[in-house]
C-alpha cells in the first residue's frame, strides 16, 4: 500500500512538473465564448426632439465570442440595454386627462410620464496583433470594429433615437499580471457611419412605409464631424479555470451627433461576465 | 504669496462647488423661458402658418406682455392655451406635468347655439349602438371590426389606424373574403381618431382597380415658415386582386381626424364611394410631441396637407356629399340616424 502511494505521489509531482513545463506559452490563445451582466447609466440631450436632459439606467446583458488565431484576434459582441427612462431634472412628471362621454360620465385619468429605453449593439472586430517577444507583458492589437448601434428611447417624445452603422479604426491592448490575471483596455472611435436620425420635423410618416422604413429613410454619411463617438473599455479577467473565466468591465461611450439638430450622450456600463475558454 | 495661494485655491473650489450644484440643479425655467420656447419651437416648426393665414409675430406681440416671471402654473396655461387656439388646430395639445392641470386637447370645433365650442365628447357615435344593426360582428384587429347590416350590406368600422402593415394585410383579405357578396358596404369612420397615414393608405387599397393620386405632403426641414421638404405624393393603388368596387359609403363625423382624414381624402378620389356624415376635424398633418424647458408636453403640426388637386382641408375639414349627423338623444334612444341614413341609399 505503501509503495502505491509513493508511487502516486511521484506521479502527481511528476504531472504537476510536467504541467509546469507545458504552462501555456505567453500570449495564450483566448478563444472564449461568454455572457455579462450589469448595469449602466446613460443621459443625452437631444435637441431635435426637447430641450430636456434624459437619463436611464439601464440593465445590460452582452453575448461575447472572441476567436484568436496566430496573428489576429476577432470579436463578436452583442450587447442588449433595457430600462425605463425620465427626464433628469424634473420631479415625477404626471399627465391628467379629464374625459368625458356622451352619457355624461366624467373619469378623470393621471399617467406618469412613463418611458422605456432600449439600446442595442452588435459589433464585429477585427485586430492584428503586434508581433512581441515571448516575455512581452503586453499585447497591442490595433484593428477595426464594424457595428450597428441602435438607441431606441420609447415615450411622449422621440428624445435619443438613433441607428448607426458605423466602421471604426479600434485598438485592443492586453496586460498579462500573471497567468491568470490580465488587462485589457478597447478603443475605437467610428470615423464613418450610416447614421439614421428623425428629420428636422421630427417624423417618419411616408407613402407605402411603415415606421422603421419610414425611420431608415432618412438616412446618410456621416463622418467625424456629424457622429463623433469615442468609446474605450476597461476590462479585468480572472482566467479561475482551465476553462472558465470571469471578468469585470467598465465601459464609456461618448456621443456627439449632428444631423437634424445636435445630440451629445453619454454612456457608462459596469459588467460581470463569465465566459468559456477553448 | 502665501495669501494668493489661499485666494486662489478659495476661488477655484467655490468655482467647483458652483458648477457642480449647477450641473445637480439647473435653475428652474421661468414662465417667460417656457412662453419664449413654445413660440419660439411654433415659429421654427408648424407647417399651417401659410395656409391658416395667421402671422404669428403679431400674436407674440399680442401675448408676450401678458407673461412675467411671478405668473402661477395655471395662468401659464392658459395663457399658451389661448394662444394656442388661434391656430384652430385640433392637432395641438398641451400637456401641463404637474398632475393638476388637464391636457388641453387642442379643440375639434363646432358651432353650438350660435357659439364656436370645442367639443369635449363625442356625441354623434357609439360602436355599441351601430351593434344593435349589426349581424356577424367581428373584430378584425383592436381598431378594425366588421359585420353585415341589413340588406345584406358590408359595415367595416376603422377607429385608428395604429395596426401593423401585416395585420392589416390579413384583415383585410379576411373581412373582404366574408363580406364579398353583400350589395354595398358602409365604412364607419366616426370614430377613426388617426394613427398611421400609410396605414390608412394600406387600407383604402383594398377599394380600387387602379392607382390614384389622393394627397400631397410636405414637412418642415428647416426654421422658416416656408422652409419645406420636397413633396410627396400619395397614391391609392391595388392591394388584392379583388378590390370591393360595389357602391359604398363613408361615415364621417366632426371626430373623424387625422388618418381618419388622409383615408377619408383617399376614398372620395373613387367613383363608387360617396361621404355622408358630419364635416371631419380638419387636422391632417403629422404632430410629433416635444417639450418645454419645464417639463410640460406639447404637439406641433409640422406638415403641409393637401388633396390630388392642392387644395387644404386643414381647419375646415372635409364636407361629406350629404350631410347627416346622429345626435346625442338619438344615441341615448339606440338609435343611429346616420347610419339609418346611409342604409336608405342603398334601398
Amino acid at each position: 500500500m505503501l509503495k502505491f502511494k509513493i508511487t502516486l505521489l511521484l506521479l502527481c509531482l511528476f504531472w504537476k512538473v510536467s504541467a509546469q513545463e507545458t504552462a501555456p506559452p505567453w500570449m495564450p490563445m483566448q478563444n472564449c465564448i461568454g455572457l455579462a451582466i450589469g448595469l449602466g447609466t446613460v443621459s443625452w440631450l437631444d435637441k431635435n426632439s426637447s430641450p430636456i436632459d434624459y437619463t436611464s439606467k439601464p440593465k445590460h446583458v452582452r453575448l461575447f465570442y472572441n476567436l484568436e488565431v496566430k496573428s489576429m484576434l476577432f470579436t463578436v459582441d452583442f450587447d442588449i440595454k433595457l430600462g425605463g427612462m425620465r427626464a433628469k431634472h424634473l420631479a415625477q412628471r404626471m399627465v391628467y386627462f379629464q374625459e368625458e362621454n356622451y352619457k355624461g360620465k366624467k373619469e378623470d385619468k393621471k399617467f406618469p410620464v412613463g418611458a422605456s429605453f432600449l439600446a442595442g449593439k452588435l459589433s464585429f472586430g477585427a485586430y492584428y496583433k503586434m508581433k512581441q517577444s515571448a516575455s512581452a507583458e503586453f499585447r497591442v492589437a490595433p484593428g477595426i470594429k464594424l457595428s450597428n448601434e441602435m438607441f431606441y428611447p420609447q415615450g411622449w417624445v422621440s428624445s435619443g433615437l438613433f441607428n448607426a452603422i458605423s466602421f471604426s479604426p479600434a485598438a485592443n491592448v492586453q496586460h498579462r499580471i500573471d497567468a491568470e490575471h490580465d488587462v485589457t483596455a478597447t478603443v475605437s472611435l467610428p470615423v464613418a457611419t450610416y447614421l439614421a436620425r428623425l428629420a428636422y420635423h421630427n417624423t417618419v410618416s411616408a407613402p407605402n412605409k411603415s415606421l422603421i422604413e419610414g425611420f431608415i429613410r432618412n438616412s446618410a454619411w456621416a463622418g467625424l464631424g456629424r457622429f463623433f463617438s469615442p468609446a474605450a473599455e476597461l476590462q479585468y479577467h480572472y482566467q479561475f479555470h482551465n476553462h472558465i473565466g470571469t471578468s469585470l468591465t467598465y465601459g464609456f461611450n461618448y456621443y456627439l451627433i449632428e444631423q437634424s439638430q445636435p445630440m451629445r450622450a453619454t454612456s457608462h456600463t459596469f459588467l460581470a461576465g463569465i465566459h468559456n475558454q477553448f | 504669496m502665501n495669501a494668493i495661494k489661499i485666494y486662489f485655491k478659495r476661488t477655484t473650489i467655490i468655482l467647483i462647488c458652483c458648477t457642480v450644484l449647477m450641473a445637480a440643479h439647473p435653475p428652474k425655467p421661468t414662465p417667460t423661458e417656457n412662453f419664449e420656447y413654445f413660440w419660439k419651437t411654433f415659429d421654427t416648426h408648424y407647417g399651417l402658418f401659410g395656409v391658416k393665414h395667421v402671422n404669428w409675430v403679431d400674436v407674440y406681440n399680442q401675448f408676450k406682455p401678458r407673461v412675467h416671471d411671478s405668473m402661477t402654473d395655471e395662468a401659464l396655461y392658459a395663457l399658451l392655451s389661448e394662444m394656442i387656439t388661434l391656430l384652430n388646430d385640433n392637432h395641438l395639445n398641451l400637456y401641463p406635468t404637474n398632475g393638476d392641470l388637464p391636457a388641453f386637447p387642442g379643440g375639434i370645433l363646432r358651432y353650438v347655439n350660435g357659439k364656436l365650442t370645442i367639443l369635449k365628447a363625442q356625441e354623434d357615435y357609439d360602436l355599441d349602438v351601430v351593434k344593435k344593426y349589426l349581424t356577424n360582428y367581428h373584430e378584425a384587429t383592436g381598431s378594425v371590426r366588421y359585420g353585415i347590416l341589413p340588406d345584406n350590406i358590408g359595415y367595416i368600422t376603422i377607429t385608428s389606424h395604429g395596426d401593423s402593415r401585416k395585420d392589416i394585410q390579413q384583415s383585410m383579405t379576411t373581412i373582404l373574403g366574408a363580406l364579398k357578396d353583400t350589395r354595398g358596404m358602409i365604412i364607419d369612420v366616426r370614430g377613426d381618431y388617426g394613427g398611421h397615414d400609410a396605414i390608412a393608405q394600406l387600407i383604402a387599397g383594398y377599394f380600387t382597380a387602379e392607382e390614384k393620386l389622393y394627397m400631397i405632403t410636405k414637412k418642415k426641414n428647416g426654421p422658416a415658415h416656408d422652409d419645406f421638404t420636397r413633396p410627396e405624393h400619395w397614391t391609392i393603388a391595388p392591394k388584392t386582386k379583388t378590390p370591393y368596387l360595389k357602391p359604398t359609403i363613408v361615415l364621417t363625423s366632426r371626430f373623424t381626424q387625422s388618418a381618419g382624414e388622409t383615408f377619408t381624402l383617399a376614398l372620395r378620389e373613387l367613383s363608387h364611394v360617396k361621404i355622408m356624415g358630419d364635416t371631419t376635424a380638419g387636422s391632417f398633418s403629422d404632430n410629433p410631441t416635444t417639450e418645454m424647458p419645464n417639463g410640460w408636453m406639447f404637439t406641433v403640426s409640422i406638415g403641409d396637407y393637401r388633396d390630388a388637386r392642392g387644395k387644404s382641408f386643414e381647419g375646415i375639414g372635409i364636407a361629406p356629399d350629404e350631410f347627416i349627423r346622429t345626435t346625442k338623444e338619438d344615441l341615448l334612444q339606440g338609435k343611429d340616424v346616420a347610419l339609418e341614413a346611409a342604409l336608405k341609399k342603398f334601398q
